[in-house]
């Protein structure tokens, strides 16, 4: 949703139309997880700051791949996070039982590939342009939204 | 002779001055009592009518001057709705309050928690 998120979140996010949750899919094993868990663990310190490494992440997804427990950190504190309280729910199982649970839950909701989206309680799969995304949203919202 | 008639003279003088007082004082009595009643009555006439009429007069104006304020009143109000209405648009933008957070499922949001829509991005950063 990356291509089109910043252009969603201004024209229906922000005038109140829609509210975005992100919920979290890890397909690719270690990458996914502790990205995941980095996103977690920010947002956990505050959410606002979840949005702000959830668009670093996305922006630095080619990194991702080879990123170790330092290259979270940085990329952490670097989104605003205090660095002994993220290392704190990082190295927390609890933490990563968290992401894990939310997987799994969206798997039990027959979620299997990315990006999906729930819009209204239809599921719309891959990654369309804005003018289409921007016509489901319409079409629900004169639909009475969901 | 002159003996006797002085003071016959001088009594019969003495009895016409008292006349003549009395006569001065009687018309001054009347004419008290003339100016005692001239402000009686000027007194009971604008009791009787003028002030009266006065009072009454009055009051009715001011009820009117008070109708005509209500009317005014509620005609101002009639006319300050279309004033108004340009107010309601800044406030419903301002009732937007876009916040971020977590659901009690444990997943993060953003949005306004009335808004009409919810769209879950199911993603993984890579």
């Amino acid at each position: 949703m990356l291509g089109t998120e910043p252009q969603v979140i201004d024209e229906y996010v922000q005038t109140g139309k829609v509210k975005i949750v992100f919920w979290p899919v890890l397909n690719h094993n270690d990458p996914s997880v502790y990205s995941t868990l980095t996103a977690h663990c920010v947002g956990q310190e505050d959410p606002e700051k979840f949005w702000v490494i959830h668009e670093m992440l996305f922006l630095e997804q080619r990194d991702l791949w080879s990123a170790d427990r330092d290259y979270y950190v940085n990329a952490a504190t670097a989104a605003g996070a205090d660095q002994a309280a993220f290392e704190s729910c990082y190295d927390d199982p609890a933490a990563l039982e968290e992401i894990l649970r939310l997987d799994d839950i969206r798997r039990q909701r027959g979620i299997y590939g990315q990006p999906y989206f729930d819009i209204g309680g239809t599921i719309y799969g891959g990654a369309p342009p804005f003018e289409s995304f921007a016509e489901v949203l319409d079409a629900n919202l004169a639909a009475g939204g969901g | 002779m002159i003996a006797i008639l002085l003071p016959l003279l001088l009594l019969a003088a003495c009895s016409t001055g008292s006349e003549v007082d009395k006569r001065g004082s009687v018309p001054r009595e009347s004419e008290l009592q003339a100016s005692a009643t001239m402000p009686s009555e000027p007194t009971a006439e604008p009791v009787a009518t003028t002030p009266p009429v006065a009072e009454t007069d009055t009051p009715v104006p001011a009820t009117v001057t008070a109708e005509a304020s209500v009317e005014e009143d509620t005609e101002a109000a009639a006319t300050e709705p279309p004033t108004l209405t340009p107010l309601p648009m800044p406030t419903e933008d301002l009732t937007v309050q876009v916040v971020s957070g977590q659901t009690e499922e444990g997943v993060f949001f953003m949005g306004d928690l009335n808004a009409p829509l919810t769209v879950i991005d199911y993603s993984d950063f890579l």
